[in-house]
Formats: C-alpha cells, structure tokens, sequence
C-alpha cells in the first residue's frame, strides 16, 4: 500500500488510532513523507479528541516508528499551567533530566519564543545495554512559544543526533480549556523513531511503557510544581489575609493522585 | 536545576529568578516589553555556549529547523 492510497484511507482530521498494525511496505522517501504528515494532521490535535493510543507503522528498513497520543485535563488555568512549565525541573519525578539551558529568547509580537537544550541521562536495561550501553547522557533541543493573548504554549522537543540510535520527538500543547476557562488542555504527542537496532519485543516494550510512565510522571510533575506554586500564593495571601481580614484557600494538590474534574 | 556545566549553575539560577518574575507579573498580564533581565541572560548564555563547546555538544544541530520544512523529509543523521 503506497502512501497515496494510505492519505485517502485517513482524512487528513483524523488519524485511527487503533491498537492494529500498519504494514506499509515503502520506500526510504515514503517513511519520511508518512512522518510529515503525520506530523502535519497532528495539527488538527486540538479539535478531534483521541484516547491514549499507539500506532506501529513497520517499513521494509531498519526503521520503526512509534506514534503515540495523549490528551489530559489540568484543574487550573491557563496562566497557572505556563508557570508552572518554565518550573517544572527539577522535580521528584523526573530524576533524569540533568540539567536545562536556555539559548536563545525573544518577545515577537506578543510571543515568547524560546530555544532550549535539555541535558537528560538515561539508563538502558539489561537486555538493551550490550546495543546501546548501561547508560548516557543525551541531548535535546526545545522550541517554545507562549501566547498569552490567546492562551497556547507549545512546546516541541526533539533529541539530537548525539545520541544518534534514536530519535525522540515530541509536542506538547497547554491550552485554555475550550469549555471551561479555568482549566487547561493539555494534548502530546510523542514519536519515537529508532534507527539500525534490532528491535527485539523487550525493547519496544520498554520505550512505550517509558513514554507512558514519563508522561504519566511529567503530568504529576507539573501537578507538583503547581501545588508549590499555590502554596506560595497561599502563604503570601496569608501574610496579607492577616492584615486585612479576607480568608482564601486555594486546593491543594496531592502529587501521587490526579484531580478528577 | 542545573546548567549543563557546573560552573553556568549559578548564572543560571540569577536569570531563571529574573525570568520567572517578569513572566508571571509582566508577560503574562499583558506587558510586551522587553525584560529587564537581558545582563543576566547575556553572562549566563555566554557561559552556556562555551560549555557547549567543551563538551562537543553539535551546535549546529540545535539551531537547525527541521520540522515544517524541507529537512523533515531527510533521515536523522543524514546530510
């Protein structure tokens, strides 16, 4: 199946994410169109809701690639969430990110643009050390944009080729929430491409479940870096509340469970 | 959190104090100037770069636009 006929079968606002396999067979320039566009029909993200899902797409190289989606509700808003992202790290879940350097930043027409590199160390499982090594501190590199006028912060990571077996890219969107302006959308998507490496089971196993344990712990993360930030404002509030006789508590957020709301 | 060399660490948490403030009390609310905090980030990216060249960290690659143009449709790696 060519990739024409793979663009009519997926209408380019939605993508079926279904638990099946896709045996494409295609050219080395195919693969790469195939990851542009999805790329490209990812745009739509934020109008199509889709459930946690993977899509596997096989080629007839040494190339797999793993597509996975994910859309999750924060209970605060907007403003609080894009706080909260420049101060994510370090945090209790995310022990791996090692260190993070802003390189360039810039105000243009109202948007922050900025790039970053973010120094992780990530250590392989027994089965996939004799391929890749015990352990190494790779590279990525960060472009962000915060719009507060209309209330998107995209963030896109991409690590670089210094850890060149595999390649990670990925998006992330907060958005103020279409239906309730006091919360915030956030939709990710996450592509992992792994070049030249035998893939055995186990190592596939293990990236997915790594993807979705980091999302998992990046969402608690930023639920963390939240309930410090609200403590924060509540202590300085309670400093002021005592002088002027006005009570507020805002909720605190355990960091082991999400909110439901 | 720290800066990918040790010694960019301090310079580092000066900026992200400076940054921090102006994000939540003037960017977010709507004020579109420039930050004052540009001496800060000046030294502090300063060190970064150099760092990045002791370490051998491929420059180039981090400025590079790949997605949304032509490079999207090259391999990783390849030229």
């Amino acid at each position: 199946m060519g990739i024409s006929k793979m663009l009519f079968l997926f209408p380019s606002t939605e993508i079926p994410l279904a638990q099946q396999s896709v045996r494409v067979k295609r050219s080395a320039k195919d693969q790469y169109y195939l990851r542009g566009w999805i790329r490209h029909s990812s745009r739509e993200f934020g109008k199509v809701k889709y459930p946690d899902n993977f899509v596997d797409i096989y080629t007839n190289f040494d190339l797999k690639m793993k597509i996975w989606t994910s859309e999750h509700i924060f209970c605060h808003p907007w403003e609080t969430v894009a706080q909260a992202s420049w101060r994510k790290y370090p945090n209790p879940m995310n022990p791996n990110v090692v260190a993070i350097d802003v390189l360039e930043r810039d105000v243009k027409n109202g948007i922050l643009h900025s790039r970053r590199l973010l120094s992780s160390k990530w250590v392989f499982p027994g089965w996939a050390r004799k391929i890749l090594g015990s352990e190494r501190i790779c590279y990525a590199k960060e472009n962000s944009t915060v719009d507060p006028t209309n209330r998107i912060m995209t963030l896109f990571t991409q690590n670089l080729t210094f850890c060149h077996l595999m390649s990670i890219d990925e998006r992330l969107s907060y958005t103020a929430h279409p239906e309730d302006p006091s919360k915030t959308l956030l939709t990710q998507e996450a592509v992992v491409t792994v070049r030249g490496v035998p893939l055995s089971s186990y190592l596939e196993g293990f990236l997915t479940n790594t993807i979705s344990l980091n999302a998992n712990k990046g969402r608690q993360a930023m639920e963390w870096v939240i309930g410090k930030l609200n403590a924060e404002v509540h202590d300085l509030t309670t400093t002021a509340a005592k002088n002027l006789h006005v009570l507020t508590s805002p909720p605190t957020v355990q960091a082991s469970s999400l909110p439901e709301c | 959190m720290n800066s990918v060399k040790e010694a960019c660490s301090q310079l580092k948490q000066n900026y992200d104090a400076c940054f921090n403030t102006w994000f939540t009390e003037k960017f977010l609310r709507g004020d579109h100037s420039t930050d004052s905090c540009g001496p800060f980030f000046k030294v502090y990216r300063e060190c970064v770069r150099k760092a990045i060249q002791e370490q051998n960290i491929d420059l180039k690659e981090i400025e590079k636009e790949i997605m949304g143009t032509e490079e999207e449709l090259k391999p990783p790696g390849s030229k």
